[in-house]
């Protein structure tokens, strides 16, 4: 079978070597597959470094800047950031780092903290009081049984974890213990929180059985293409 | 004779003294009248402190020269003590002993005034002076000075206590040639015996002082020598009758007898009439002091004498001594058949007066020990002779002492002799036997006896002074009591010593290393080549056999009814968000996803938009449409690449309130909201759909959160890996989610769904496989487990 050299050929024998070096970590660790994770470390970090010129700073910031169009003086300010942030580098200047930092950690926090409240606190708490709706349920008994037993199990793991994570407890003679209502319904939780586990555990289990089957059927693939 | 006690030390000095002759204060009464005590409110007047102050003259600055002044106003200004010490030092200059005199520490001046007024320290050196008489064997042991030799020396070398060995030298060497002819050759060798006991005599025959007189005690005074009175006439020392009579030549001048007290007259009398009692011829030329020690010596009443005096000694040479009379008091009787009493009476008789008081005491008992043996009659010490009581404790006696030979001495008197005897007043007492260990002489005089040398002392036998001649007896006060001797070994009983050993025992114990039992260890890494092989094999098998092994699927998601009908509303020509920020890791699970509803919109001619928050996503992006959409994509009239959006979970908020300003470029450089695919797109909510592709929760969360407020009523599909199903599952049951894709198996179900084949059908039969062979592993090794952990608490219970 002749075979036409491509770059495409080329990044597949690239990418076959590349997965074999990363598989040959089940005899050990290597410089095989040190190597492998250095590449991708290093490759990973200069394209986003790549990127982040081509598609952030040097059209959005430098250009406009340099050309002057557009509303290029209020660029000033960022660029002004920029540069006190890259202060940080030194000792003796990076004490003028600490505003462009402040305005990040201020700006981050603020949009975590929003995003928590509004888009999941508020309506993950709507969706459990919701749960327990019997309108939205078919008509039926049994539609309701099943309805407000879900919204109980619902809320019960909810409340269960939640109370699992309580530590205070009260001093005892035997010891600082936790109320009995406390402590049953945390030993709930436990159970819901193993569950959860379990199913993370499961999920992580497909995603790593889908990467590997992917990869075995890159390797079958690339070498039927010689045989 | 009236005396005068010094202010200062508080002994007596003369009466016209001017200075103690002590400490050398004045003794004159002051000339000021005391002051008056200052009262409350009074001023203290300034008074000088020093006799210096007398002397009107301004002290000597720096930088002055003295000028020599008359100093004899200074002299008032001077101790008498010193004034003393200078006149005398001008006088012994004359006479070449100046340093002697000055050293002395202060003499009376050289004149018999001086003398009177300056006070010497030493009382005894007035004894010389004194005109009373002192008996002449006293005298002649100061060094027997000659009137003559002592005349002119005396008032240069009157000398304290310091300087009686050298005046007694120097009256001893001017008088020693006299004396030696005249005293003995015992006493002419005790008077040129060294300087230390020369002190003694000298201190007893200083001829110096002439004011002494009325210092001394009365008793004393008149054993002073007569010499004291004057110097040089008055110096003649008288030696005694009875120590005249010892002396080879010529006896020397007595010296003015001084009056004697009233129990020496009655020791002199009694001895004078005891003396026809003497047995012995010999003692007929001796002096009757001598004579009634002897009679006394001989008699039972040893035990009166003191132990220190040898009574019955015998004397070498049996020359007469004339005994003083106080001394004859002393000497022990011839024994007598009366009894003990008679003896102590007679005894008694003869003891002077101040002796006489001491009343022996009466034994009360049999076997109690009367206090002072010395002057009682028991049958312990009558038991010992004389003779042994007298070697025991007399170091060096003076021959005329020894003279008082054993042959003069009672025979001792036998206990039961004594014992039958029977004295009314005292009865021998029958000591038991541990108060006869303790008694000293007893045991001294035994011990010593055989060692007793008649012309030597006594020889020490036992004792840190044994082999020396002339100590003090050993005695042992508690014979055969040894102090018990302590061992430095600690002593530990057997019960601590078992104690002992158990602690180090469980010490040791501790530092040794206890003994694991070796338990078996798999290698790690052989399990791990176990498992890797298991689950390779269960994939790779169906991809290598081909064909389709696992049937389709059967139950769909809850979440794929509303999914499909979702996206099948789409109208065509849609514009949809596609977000692609996942890693590469998982671009083969959500490329299996995804291409189904990817594939499904395009189909419905939807147009898509490309966006990603990470770096990698715009390339991913393109990967995913080349590798899945290759065969009806078109690039550039249904899909534009916006790029990568920067600040995270910020720049998706940006992006949802300004999507234009958010991504103003393509990745390709081009304006994408001038194009056709969105052109009519303002706003997030312009847009038909919002598809999230990512495999991490946190970023389809930020999604979901920061462009809730901004999308209106546009759907939103979540296309997520199986790992991050769990934790986003949520936000489809509240709501907030239209669709749900989760990985491979959404794939499948909307491959199935539309009818299509693609990578999921692919992929099903080696998931379906290697998902069993791990739900094998798991159960067995759980299995495993299980039973290691039941032995184990079966192999603890037990």
């Amino acid at each position: 079978m002749a075979i036409t050299f491509s770059w495409d050929l080329l990044a597949a024998l690239i990418g076959f070597l590349l997965t074999l070096m990363i598989l040959s970590y089940l005899i050990g660790d290597n410089p095989a597959f040190r190597l492998a994770i250095y590449l991708f470390i290093g490759v990973s970090a200069g394209y986003a470094a790549a990127v982040t010129w081509n598609q952030v700073l040097l059209p959005r910031l430098f250009r406009p800047l340099l050309t002057g169009g557009g509303n290029y003086l209020s660029l000033l300010i960022p660029l002004g950031l920029g540069v006190l942030l890259l202060t940080r580098l030194s000792v003796r200047f990076s004490s003028l780092s600490d505003l462009p930092l402040a305005m990040l950690l201020g700006v981050g926090a603020a949009t975590a903290v929003g995003g928590a409240l509004f888009g999941t606190l508020f309506p993950q708490t709507g969706a459990v009081l919701n749960a327990f709706d019997l309108d939205s349920a078919d008509s039926g008994f049994g539609s309701w049984i099943s309805v407000f037993a879900e919204a109980f199990l619902m809320l019960l793991g909810t409340v269960s974890t939640l109370l699992y994570f309580q530590f205070s407890a009260r001093s005892t003679p035997s010891g600082p213990r936790r109320g009995k209502i406390v402590d049953f319904l945390g030993a709930i939780g436990q159970g819901f929180i193993a569950i959860t586990f379990g199913v993370l555990f499961a999920g992580v289990l497909l995603s790593a059985m889908t990467a590997l089957i992917e990869r075995l059927n890159f390797i079958v693939t690339f070498i039927s293409q010689f045989l | 004779m009236s005396q005068i006690l010094c202010p200062n030390c508080n002994l007596p000095n003369p009466e016209g003294a001017e200075s103690c002759l002590f400490c050398g204060s004045s003794l004159k009464p002051a000339e000021k009248a005391p002051d008056a005590p200052i009262r409350p409110g009074q001023q203290p007047t300034v008074k000088p402190t020093s006799e210096l102050d007398k002397v009107k003259t301004p002290p000597i600055t720096a930088g002055q020269t003295p000028v020599p002044r008359n100093t004899d106003e200074l002299e008032q200004a001077l101790p008498a003590w010193l004034r003393s010490l200078r006149e005398q030092g001008e006088l012994t200059g004359e006479t070449g002993s100046t340093e002697e005199a000055v050293s002395s520490g202060g003499q009376p001046s050289a004149s018999p005034s001086a003398q009177e007024s300056e006070e010497p320290l030493d009382w005894l050196n007035r004894l010389s002076q004194e005109e009373e008489e002192i008996p002449d064997w006293i005298a002649s042991l100061g060094g027997a000075e000659t009137p003559a030799a002592s005349g002119t020396s005396q008032p240069a070398k009157s000398a304290g206590p310091f300087e009686m060995p050298e005046m007694a030298d120097s009256q001893a060497a001017s008088s020693q040639p006299a004396e030696e002819e005249a005293l003995p050759d015992w006493l002419g060798a005790f008077a040129q015996s060294p300087e230390s006991s020369e002190d003694e005599s000298a201190g007893l025959v200083s001829q110096d002082e002439t004011a002494s007189a009325d210092i001394l005690p009365d008793w004393l005074d008149r054993l002073t020598p007569q010499a004291q009175e004057t110097p040089a006439p008055s110096e003649e020392t008288e030696t005694p009758d009875w120590l005249s009579g010892l002396s080879l030549g010529e006896e020397q001048a007595a010296p003015q007898a001084a009056p004697e007290p009233d129990w020496l007259f009655n020791q002199a009398a009694e001895p004078a009439e005891e003396k026809p009692e003497s047995s012995s011829p010999a003692f007929t030329e001796t002096p009757d002091w001598l004579a009634a020690l002897e009679a006394s010596a001989a008699s039972e009443s040893a035990s009166e004498e003191q132990s220190v005096f040898r009574e019955d000694l015998p004397v070498e040479n049996a020359a007469p001594l004339e005994i003083p009379d106080w001394l004859t008091d002393f000497r022990v009787e011839e024994p007598k058949a009366s009894a003990p009493a008679q003896a102590g009476e007679e005894l008694a008789e003869s003891l002077p007066d101040w002796l006489s008081g001491v009343q022996p005491t009466p034994s009360s008992s049999a076997g109690s020990v009367p206090a002072l043996i010395g002057f009682e009659e028991t049958s312990e010490l009558t038991e010992q002779p004389a003779q042994e009581k007298a070697d025991a404790f007399l170091l060096e006696t003076p021959d005329w002492l020894e003279r008082l030979g054993p042959e003069q001495t009672p025979e001792p008197v036998s206990p039961p002799a004594a014992e039958s005897q029977g004295d009314e007043s005292l009865q021998m007492a029958e000591l038991p036997s541990w108060v006869q260990a303790m008694r000293p002489v007893e045991s001294v005089i035994s011990e010593t006896g055989a060692t007793v040398s008649e012309s030597e002392g006594v020889v020490e036998q036992r004792g840190p002074l044994a082999g020396i001649r002339g100590v003090l007896p050993f005695l042992e006060i508690v014979p055969g009591r040894k102090p018990p001797a302590y061992s430095i070994k600690l002593q530990v009983t057997e019960q601590q010593q078992k104690y002992a050993r158990l602690l180090e025992k469980l010490i040791q114990d501790e530092g040794q290393p206890k003994h694991i039992k070796p338990s078996v260890q798999y290698s790690i890494r052989i399990w791990r080549w176990i498992i890797s092989v298991l689950l390779i094999v269960s994939a790779l098998l169906p991809l290598v056999l081909g064909g389709f092994l696992s049937p389709d699927l059967t139950l769909f998601p809850s979440e794929w009814e509303q999914t499909h009908v979702l996206l099948d509303s789409f109208p065509e020509n849609a514009a949809v968000l596609i977000v692609f920020d996942y890693g590469p890791a998982f671009f083969s699970e959500l490329q299996v996803a995804a291409a189904p509803v990817v594939d499904r919109l395009l189909y419905r001619g939807a147009r898509l938009a490309l966006i990603s928050t990470s770096p990698s996503g715009p390339a991913l992006a393109n990967q995913f449409l080349n590798s899945t959409q290759a065969s009806h994509l078109q690039v550039g009239a249904q899909i534009v690449n916006l790029g990568y959006l920067p600040g995270g979970s910020s720049g998706v908020y940006y992006f949802a309130s300004a999507p234009r300003e958010a991504a103003p470029v393509a990745v390709d450089g081009s304006n994408p909201w001038e194009s056709a695919v969105l052109s009519d797109v303002y706003q997030l909510s312009d847009f038909d759909a919002l598809v999230v592709i990512t495999e991490n929760a946190d970023t389809a969360r930020a999604w979901v959160e920061q462009t809730q407020s901004h999308l209106g009523d546009t759907p939103v599909f979540l296309i997520v890996s199986a790992q991050a199903e769990p934790m986003v599952r949520p936000y489809y049951d509240s709501g907030q989610v239209d669709g749900l894709v989760t990985g491979l198996v959404g794939g499948k179900t909307y491959e199935q769904t539309f009818g299509t084949s693609g990578l999921a059908r692919l992929y099903w039969d080696s998931l379906g496989m290697g998902v069993l062979a791990a739900l094998l592993l798991i159960l067995v090794g759980g299995a495993q487990m299980a039973i290691l952990a039941l032995r184990e608490k079966k192999g603890g219970n037990a």
